[in-house]
């Protein structure tokens, strides 16, 4: 078949067009161009009946078509169907009402409208056809990557939405049991394959290795050390919230606890970390039930508690633990005449001295470390934070489909501030599972291995990880994953990479159509 | 004068191709200088292809994407962005005009911003010295 270009001229002269010798100008400008195979006149699109024609039209041997119309109904084009002889990805639609000049009385010009039609033929006769491929997904699970109670939250709300959820979650937590969710405690994340719908997770699981299937992966914000400390008094021990099982296993008494939600709070860093409130609460209360101290006291910014949490809170406080609140202006000192911290209780309106021989704070709720986000292999920006994708996705949705993102690492938000957001997140994901295919993109980059230098640029550059390198050691382009933006065929050293249908030939075609018909 | 000038525009075909539907759906059209290059991402754009498209005789190329910070391809409009500011420097040093390229970032909503810049851009380049290109390659 010819790679001739069909030009359909709609006759929409009643609305604004063109008059009909205007119009027999057009065809003949058009005639000699070598792209262009034949040009047919049809009746109007906006005409019912008359699109039933487009169906059956003479196509005069020509494999690819441009429909030309004016009209204010811009989604008009995209209803026509034309023959099976011309494939749906080599069709374009051009509404000429987008670039008809100012004013009523002012005629569109004709030069002009044959320049655009001649530069789409241009770049449409080098064009090949594509199509987007549906992918089913291989599993119905999705993974909940993190521990704390957002994690917990995020989990319940997606189990409630009937989707199967596993947490999968650094810490031990033997305890713990949730209604239709299966928890893997004690996992140490490992890396993660496969493409959207069809994810594998492997992590360790006391040293060996195992591997699990997701659809679609939900990941939130906690574990990640800082080397945070406070600042060092020889009176005052101090011990990070994820150690304080071991401190009651071994016994030691204390005259009093301090438990902080935040570091912070006594770095007077402006950051603030994302306290793992369950996981602190239990704490508190397992200090006052085995009795190591005296007095077991919460200081925190904020006190502010829904569901699950709040019955955390009613707990500890019903065991003994006594909650303390600060303000960000007046934030709590460790005394340097004895073991105390000091508070500005708000409610009282003076300093409250708090015996503190330990300070438990915890030290993991902070952003991923980057050596994880490079294990998971997931899009993330220069800074190591995973990408999220902007408004017009949606929350939460990164820029990977199927990787979801809640809580600190998406929105830079503290629990509570995030608490809306999740059922936009869970939304998102329902819709996602419930679709039960992953669509790719026809029109995606292609790489020349011959060309390849293994450089890594692409692996580097593509916003969606979609570049990697082979066992060849040649790059090599997951179509799955890639969406077509082309950011690694423009890095590219070597020129390597081709996007299909936006290649260099095809853009300098059409430059070099609109140049010359202009000059 | 104007309506001699050659600008090719390199348009990337998700928030800006909207921007330019709202513009003409509020009556503001593309001047005829104009003619549009569709990219799916303004970081597809490469700079052999800038100049390459000066050297075909354009009087001037403007590369329009989306906000920094809002791209539909993340990185895509940073990208280009760089790529132009080099391309500038470049012009500078082999003694053609840099005002000859330029970049606009513009959100999916403001048309008539889009075509400001344009005219903007026309305007710009019509008080230059012609393209020494112009004619060269025919």
């Amino acid at each position: 078949m010819s790679k001739k270009t069909l030009v359909i001229l709609s006759d929409c002269s009643s609305c604004i067009g063109l008059g009909e010798s205007e119009l027999d100008n057009i065809l003949s400008l058009l005639k000699q161009d070598k792209n262009i195979g034949a040009i047919l006149r049809m009746k109007p699109v906006c005409d019912r009946k008359a699109r039933k024609e487009y169906k059956t039209l003479d196509v005069h041997g020509c494999d690819r078509a441009i429909i030309v119309y004016w009209c204010s109904m811009e989604q008009i084009g995209a209803s026509i169907t034309l023959p099976k002889k011309i494939h749906p990805s080599l069709v374009e639609t051009l509404n000429m009402s987008l670039c008809s000049p100012k004013g009523k009385n002012e005629r569109a010009n004709p030069e002009r409208l044959t320049r655009i039609i001649k530069e789409i033929a241009a770049r449409l006769s080098l064009a090949e056809p594509v199509k987007d491929r549906q992918i089913k997904f291989s599993s119905s699970e999705i993974s909940v990557i993190g521990s704390s109670d957002q994690a917990i939250k995020a989990a319940k709300a997606l189990a409630l939405h009937g989707i199967k959820t596993k947490l999968i979650v650094p810490q031990s937590l033997p305890n713990v049991k949730l209604e239709n969710i299966e928890i893997i405690d004690g996992a140490e994340i490992n890396g993660l394959s496969g493409i959207p719908g069809n994810f594998k997770i492997s992590y360790f699981k006391k040293g060996e290795r195992k591997e699990t299937d997701a659809a679609g992966i939900l990941l939130m914000s906690e574990r990640c050390l800082v080397d945070v400390r406070p600042p060092a008094n020889p009176r005052i021990k101090f011990v990070p919230l994820e150690q304080f099982e071991d401190h009651v296993k071994s016994g030691s008494r204390a005259k009093g606890i301090v438990f902080f939600d935040d570091l912070g709070s006594l770095t007077s860093t402006t950051d603030q970390s994302i306290p793992a409130w369950h996981i602190l609460l239990e704490s508190a209360k397992t200090a006052v039930t085995n009795k190591i101290a005296d007095s077991v006291c919460v200081v925190a910014r904020d006190v502010k508690a829904s569901g699950l949490l709040e019955l955390a809170w009613k707990e500890a406080a019903e065991a003994g633990v006594k909650f303390i609140r600060y303000e960000d202006k007046a934030r709590p000192k460790i005394e340097k005449s004895g073991p105390f911290v000091s508070v500005k209780d708000l409610v009282l309106g003076e300093s409250l001295l708090i015996p503190a021989d330990i300070i438990v704070a915890p030290i993991t709720s902070r952003p991923w470390e980057p050596s994880f986000i490079e294990k998971l292999f997931i899009p993330s920006d220069w800074n190591f934070r995973v990408r999220s994708r902007g408004p017009q996705r949606g929350l939460g949705q990164s820029t990977c489909d199927g990787i979801f993102l809640f809580g600190y690492s998406a929105f830079g938000k503290l629990t509570d501030q995030a608490y809306p957001d999740l059922g936009s997140v869970v939304s998102q994901i329902s819709s996602f599972m419930r679709q039960g295919y992953h669509v790719a993109k026809g029109a995606v980059a292609e790489i020349n291995e011959e060309k390849c230098s293994a450089c890594y640029t692409c692996v580097r550059t593509c916003p969606y990880r979609a570049a990697t390198m082979n066992a060849s050691w040649k790059a090599e382009i997951v179509s799955e994953k890639c969406a077509g933006c082309g950011s690694c065929v423009a890095v590219c050293p070597s020129k390597a990479i081709e996007l299909k249908n936006c290649t260099r030939e095809q853009i300098k075609s059409q430059i070099e159509t609109s140049l010359e018909v202009a000059i | 004068m104007t309506s001699k000038l050659n600008i090719v525009a390199f348009v990337c075909e998700n928030h800006v191709l909207s921007a330019l539907k709202a513009a003409s759906t509020a009556g503001d059209h593309l001047p005829e200088s104009v003619s549009i290059v569709k990219l799916p991402c303004t970081g597809r754009l490469e700079t052999t292809q800038i100049l390459d498209t000066l050297r075909e005789g354009a009087d001037g190329v403007a590369i329009i994407g989306c906000l920094e910070e809002n791209c539909y391809h993340d990185i895509g409009s940073m990208l280009a962005r760089g790529r132009v500011d080099r391309m500038k420097e470049l012009l500078k040093d082999i003694g053609i005009e840099p005002d000859r390229v330029e970049m606009f970032n513009i959100a999916s909503v403001s048309g008539s911003l889009l075509m400001l810049r344009i005219s903007q851009f026309e305007t710009k380049l019509a008080s230059l010295p012609s393209t020494p290109f112009k004619g060269v390659m025919k």
